[in-house]
């Protein structure tokens, strides 16, 4: 862990941007999944605008069709909390949404097709609008971003998977501070699976207390999944667990290059193969945090799983 | 010919939703990207399609209906928030589309009826 922690309302000050290579990331399958959900819907507002009215079928032009699945993607990917405020932002889109129905009554008599343009662009200045407004009142009244709670259960499927495979785990965590043990050690019976953790904060404590080479550290710097590797094998070895876990990841703003939110987690089995997930989003510090505890989590239940 | 049109809002609906999809996939920060979740795509080509199809009086009338639904969908957001925090996405979701249910027909059936 070579940064040191930002304000944990980092995201709340994140300017707007645009990061058109996340389309690559998302699989045709999501596409198409979209695709139907919004054919769907048009298709069940035209045939009950049809059968029962045009005024009934109107209802479902504002149905939260794609929302459940985007927000179940969204916190699969990304933590609660992203979820959280996607439904926020959603909730300026809807409010703008009525501005656009409005809009659309009043302009089709006298404009006929041109309401739906002018409307369209009342919601895309409604919504810019109204999240200005409330960024700057946020502001006024000071942020408070909404960090949840992790609830201890969700380790419950790790010890499970680590107790029937008959596996011990020892963590070896830099930026989750410790919070990935903290997890793994509330439920009972942990103590069967647990054999302990480091928190190795520090170059010197990666070296010292779990061997991480030196020069992997300087050559690949401390956040690469080559150091995250090295922590896993290194926390196994010094704590004599079947499977090691090794996480390391920037806090606040990096001082070497790489991009803020990056995080690599590693874990390391008892037939030496290893698994290592990235994480390259940069959520704020505290939703960073979020999420790299509830994906170290999942990766020993995966790693478990998938034996 | 119903079908035909039927047809056409379904293909232009759904392209319109991976339009306004991959737009709240592009932009940053997430608060911002969200906006997309609430974006008129289904009602810009259900609309597009009617005025062309049937006429304007018919799209009026589906604008008005959207305006009880979008009233039910900023409840369905208000609700949403607290429902996806205490229940997590899929559940809380799911959940609350039951609310948008309820206030969409009740304000279709006190006022638009």
């Amino acid at each position: 862990m070579t940064s040191h922690a930002a304000a944990s309302n980092a995201s709340a000050n994140e300017p707007p941007a645009a990061d058109v290579g996340s389309l690559r990331k998302i699989r045709a399958r999501e596409y198409a999944l979209r695709f139907g959900f919004g054919a769907a819907v048009s298709v069940v507002a035209g045939v009950v605008g049809l059968l029962a009215g045009y005024r009934l079928g109107g209802l479902f032009l504002a149905f939260p069709a794609i929302l459940p699945a985007t927000l179940t993607l969204l916190e699969k990917k990304d933590g609660v909390a992203q979820a959280v405020s996607d439904v926020r932002g959603a909730a300026i889109g809807a409010v703008s949404m009525l501005g656009f129905a409005l809009i659309a009554v009043a302009l089709f008599p006298r404009v006929h097709g041109a309401a739906i343009l002018v409307a369209l662009g009342v919601w895309i200045i409604a919504g810019l609008a109204l999240y200005a407004g409330l960024r700057v009142l946020a502001r006024l009244l000071g942020e408070r971003q909404y960090l949840p709670e992790i609830p201890a259960s969700e380790a419950g499927p790790a010890l499970e998977g680590l107790r029937r495979q008959g596996w011990t785990i020892g963590v070896a965590e830099s930026c989750t501070g410790g919070l990935v043990a903290s997890m793994l050690t509330t439920l009972p019976g942990a103590d069967t699976v647990v054999r302990g953790g480091v928190v190795a904060y520090t170059d010197a404590v990666k070296e010292t207390a779990l061997g991480v080479n030196g020069d992997t550290i300087a050559s690949r710097g401390a956040v690469s999944p080559e150091v995250a590797r090295e922590m896993a094998i290194g926390v196994a070895r010094k704590l004599g667990a079947d499977v090691g876990l090794g996480v390391t990841g920037h806090v606040g703003a990096p001082h070497d290059g790489t991009s803020r939110g990056l995080t690599f987690i590693a874990i390391c089995l008892p037939d030496e193969r290893v698994f290592l997930r990235t994480y390259t989003k940069d959520h704020g510090a505290g939703r960073n945090r979020e999420r790299d505890v509830r994906m170290a989590i999942r990766l020993i239940v995966d790693a478990t799983g998938a034996h | 010919m119903d079908v035909i049109v039927l047809v056409a809002k379904g293909a232009i609906g759904g392209a319109f939703v991976v339009l306004f999809s991959a737009l709240g996939e592009v932009v940053r920060p997430r608060g911002l990207a969200g906006i997309t979740s609430g974006a008129p795509s289904v009602a810009v080509a259900s609309l597009a399609v009617t005025v062309v199809a049937t006429g304007v009086a018919a799209a009026t009338d589906l604008a008005r209906g959207m305006i009880a639904g979008a009233i039910g969908l900023v409840v369905w957001c208000l609700v949403g928030t607290e429902a996806v925090k205490r229940f997590g996405a899929l559940k809380g979701s799911i959940a609350t589309t039951g609310l948008w249910l309820v206030t969409a027909f009740s304000l279709w059936a006190v006022f638009l009826r």
